[in-house]
């Protein structure tokens, strides 16, 4: 057992995938040890302990939403300390992104990156003389630590998967002695005059002027990574250790088609992709066209289920949603859609050729997109003559109230009628659905499946060993999830253990033993009564006889033992089923086993696997 | 004559609503049915795919199932048996409250004879 076995592309790209959970210590050093087992066949007995950024306050001030996790590797007499940078995650990320790498416009993440690398040294007591600080990214993750990793030399060893990388012109901003070298290379005064400067030879000059750096990064990218491909068009720096991975065989070409976009275009796509990418992170592909397009386009569900005219009567608020959108995203939804028009023969004939889409569904998006886009225009048209939008008695209403003029029957025309048939025809394609594969080429699980070797593939963050001994078709067996079987299933036969215990003292307090205690309260008063009637004359009714008093009562009881009151079959059954899942378990081992009976590996992965 | 006897039902102690004892065994058998939840959900996510076929897959697929829905089925008989005991518990309890009872008078004035 070593820990450089830790930085093997499976093992570190898996950690950093399982740390968007969010874990606490215990769950991280679990997962931990389930990951370096199931890839190494070995159970790893070292310590490990875990500093989250969100427990910094440091980190919290500067409100970045940054999000890392640290750990140290404790083995014999080896330490290391690792820290992990989540890609982009939320909203937040991907406005970074933009006003981050892309505009150069903020560096707060980067910044809590190198105070991030800083506070856990501290934290852990760690001296980086004694042992090596390794830095493991996806996507914008690599971004800020690559930073850090240059400007301060803040670790040893920094890796990343589909890795975003930094612009030339970032990196002035924030490494003030890079900043220095530049100026005095090319002759520059004032940071505004780096804009002058060719991109190209300030790239260049990046790369060279990074290349002693001590730390060594490492980045491996899927040739269909939009997001890297995109940076590359931009004019990122890419590392001397990029390795470029064919992670979806199936396609091809995207980074050919990110290269035929104009530059002239360049900054109008930035904007038009970042409006995609927060609305694909919110919810989707679809959201992130709707974010693209300014219009809601789920709202048109309501529309495609009832039609145009009960649409519009029973769903006035999503109505007047959309209106309210293309009221204040028109302009800038026309823009974004004459951009992709002018260019749709090219980009969907690209994405034909290089197999994201079909023929059919290349032709619908060329037809349909010059078709809205000339809906779009004429939309304008009408809403820039007839309407004005801020009156009180707006066009909503005037549309509400039927009493519109010709040219706002056409806005409603238009609306309700043309451009929800433009998306159907487009939704109907397919076309959206096609294209999720090329975001899901930015995800870590991908670049796994295409770097995993032999009989193992991955299913999100699980590991799939695939048998061939049926004599059928090939079985996949997710191990993963055989292995959490065999130590999590036995864990929870054994609280459903307790919970059936506790459900039998519950039956037995709330029924059997309250039974009893109703039948002692019953008894205890039959003694009080017989004992002294007089007590209880007006109870048993001596106002009835005013010349008489009680002299004495004889309760004649009968208590009979509670009938029809348990859940005794219940529970034994409950009791059997758990009894005979031990052995469920064991068995599903076994079959298990049955199925890759020439990798001993299995049955050790098992045995080894309740030891973590 | 100065005494009698009747033979009437007498209330020894005032009824109880005990319907809230639904609730608690209830809870405690949805937490059992919770838990079979996870359990299953381990025990589903092993094969790959739903379409997979072969000789061990079938066991393995039917094994599963049929404890499954056994145990559905438990839950659920105690889940619908729980109102029936409950209700059970409640009018035994109740009629063993009012027992038969047989009260003596004395005439007042022969008391102080």
């Amino acid at each position: 057992m070593s820990l450089d076995q830790i930085t093997s592309s499976n093992i570190w790209m898996r950690l950093v995938d399982a740390e968007y959970e969010n874990m606490d210590e215990q769950e991280f050093s679990d997962r931990f040890k389930t990951i370096y087992l199931e890839e190494t066949g070995e159970l790893f007995e070292g310590e490990i302990k875990m500093y989250h950024s969100s427990d910094s306050e440091k980190i919290k001030g500067i409100n970045s939403s940054y999000d890392g996790t640290a750990f140290t590797v404790s083995y014999s007499e080896e330490k290391n300390l690792y820290l992990i940078s989540q890609g982009t995650q939320g909203g937040s990320d991907w406005l970074y992104n933009v006003e981050g790498p892309f505009a150069n416009e903020k560096f707060d993440q980067a910044e809590a990156a190198r105070t991030f690398v800083i506070e856990a040294k501290d934290h852990f007591d760690f001296n980086p003389d004694e042992g090596e600080v390794i830095s493991f990214n996806h996507s914008l993750g690599l971004h800020n630590s690559s930073m850090t990793g240059l400007s301060e030399e803040a670790f040893d060893e920094v890796y990343g998967v589909n890795g975003l990388t930094f612009s030339p012109y970032e990196i002035i901003s924030f490494d003030a002695k890079f900043y220095n070298a530049v100026r005095k290379e090319f002759d520059i005064k004032r940071i505004e005059e780096i804009d002058k400067i060719p991109l190209a030879d300030l790239k260049g000059f990046t790369k060279d002027y990074y290349s002693d750096a001590q730390v060594t990064i490492s980045n491996t990218v899927s040739e269909d990574d939009p997001l890297y491909l995109i940076s590359e068009k931009f004019g990122f720096v890419p590392f001397d250790n990029t390795t470029m991975v064919d992670t979806n065989p199936e396609v091809s070409g995207l980074k050919e088609l990110i290269d035929n976009i104009p530059d002239s275009k360049v900054n109008d796509l930035r904007n038009l992709a970042a409006a995609f990418s927060r609305g694909n992170q919110k919810g989707g592909f679809n959201q992130g066209l709707n974010e693209a397009l300014g219009v809601n386009i789920t709202n048109l569900k309501s529309y495609n289920a009832v039609g145009v005219g009960a649409w519009y009567i029973n769903y006035p608020d999503e109505v007047d949603e959309t209106m309210e959108g293309l009221q204040d995203n028109l302009p800038v939804v026309l823009e974004n859609i004459r951009l992709i028009e002018e260019n749709s023969e090219e980009i969907f004939n690209s994405l034909y050729e290089y197999g994201y889409i079909s023929k059919e569904q290349k032709d619908v998006m060329i037809k349909e997109l010059t078709n809205l886009e000339k809906e779009l225009t004429r939309l304008n048209d009408a809403v820039d003559f007839n309407v004005d939008m801020h009156n009180e008695d707006g066009w909503f209403d005037k549309i509400r109230r039927g009493i519109g003029d010709t040219g706002l029957a056409a806005v409603a025309a238009i609306l309700y009628y043309k451009i929800p048939n433009i998306l159907d025809r487009i939704k109907e394609s397919g076309t959206l659905e096609s294209l999720e594969g090329i975001v899901e080429s930015h995800s870590i699980t991908e670049m796994l499946n295409a770097l995993a070797e032999g009989n193992r593939s991955y299913v999100g963050k699980d590991l799939v060993f695939t048998s061939d001994t049926g004599g059928g078709d090939p079985i996949k067996v997710n191990m993963s999830a055989a292995l959490r079987l065999y130590t999590q299933g036995v864990t929870s036969l054994e609280v459903k253990q307790t919970l059936i215990t506790e459900l039998e003292t519950l039956v037995r307090d709330e029924i059997e033993f309250a039974y009893k205690d109703q039948r002692w309260k019953v008894m205890h008063e039959i003694y009080n009564v017989e004992s002294s009637p007089s007590s209880y004359a007006y109870e048993l009714g001596q106002y009835r006889f005013p010349s008489y008093k009680i002299s004495s009562v004889n309760v004649l009881h009968e208590i009979l033992p509670l009938e029809q009151a348990d859940l005794d079959e219940e529970i034994a059954d409950m009791k059997h089923s758990v009894d005979t899942g031990f052995n469920y378990i064991e068995n599903y081992r076994k079959a298990i086993e049955d199925l890759f009976k020439e990798d001993e590996e299995v049955s050790t992965l098992f045995d080894l696997s309740r030891r973590i | 004559m100065s005494e009698f006897s009747i033979q009437e039902s007498i209330v020894l102690i005032p009824e109880e609503d005990f319907s809230y004892k639904k609730a608690v065994l209830k809870s405690k058998v949805e937490d059992i049915l919770d838990e079979d939840q996870v359990f299953y959900k381990l025990a589903n996510n092993i094969l790959v795919g739903e379409d997979q076929k072969g000789k061990v897959i079938d066991t393995m697929k039917d094994v599963t199932n049929k404890r499954s829905s056994r145990d559905t089925g438990i839950n659920g008989r105690a889940l619908e048996k729980i109102p029936t005991i409950v209700r059970n518990f409640s009018d035994q309890v109740a009629n063993m409250k009012t027992q038969k009872a047989t009260i003596t008078f004395k005439e007042i004035a022969s008391l102080y004879d």
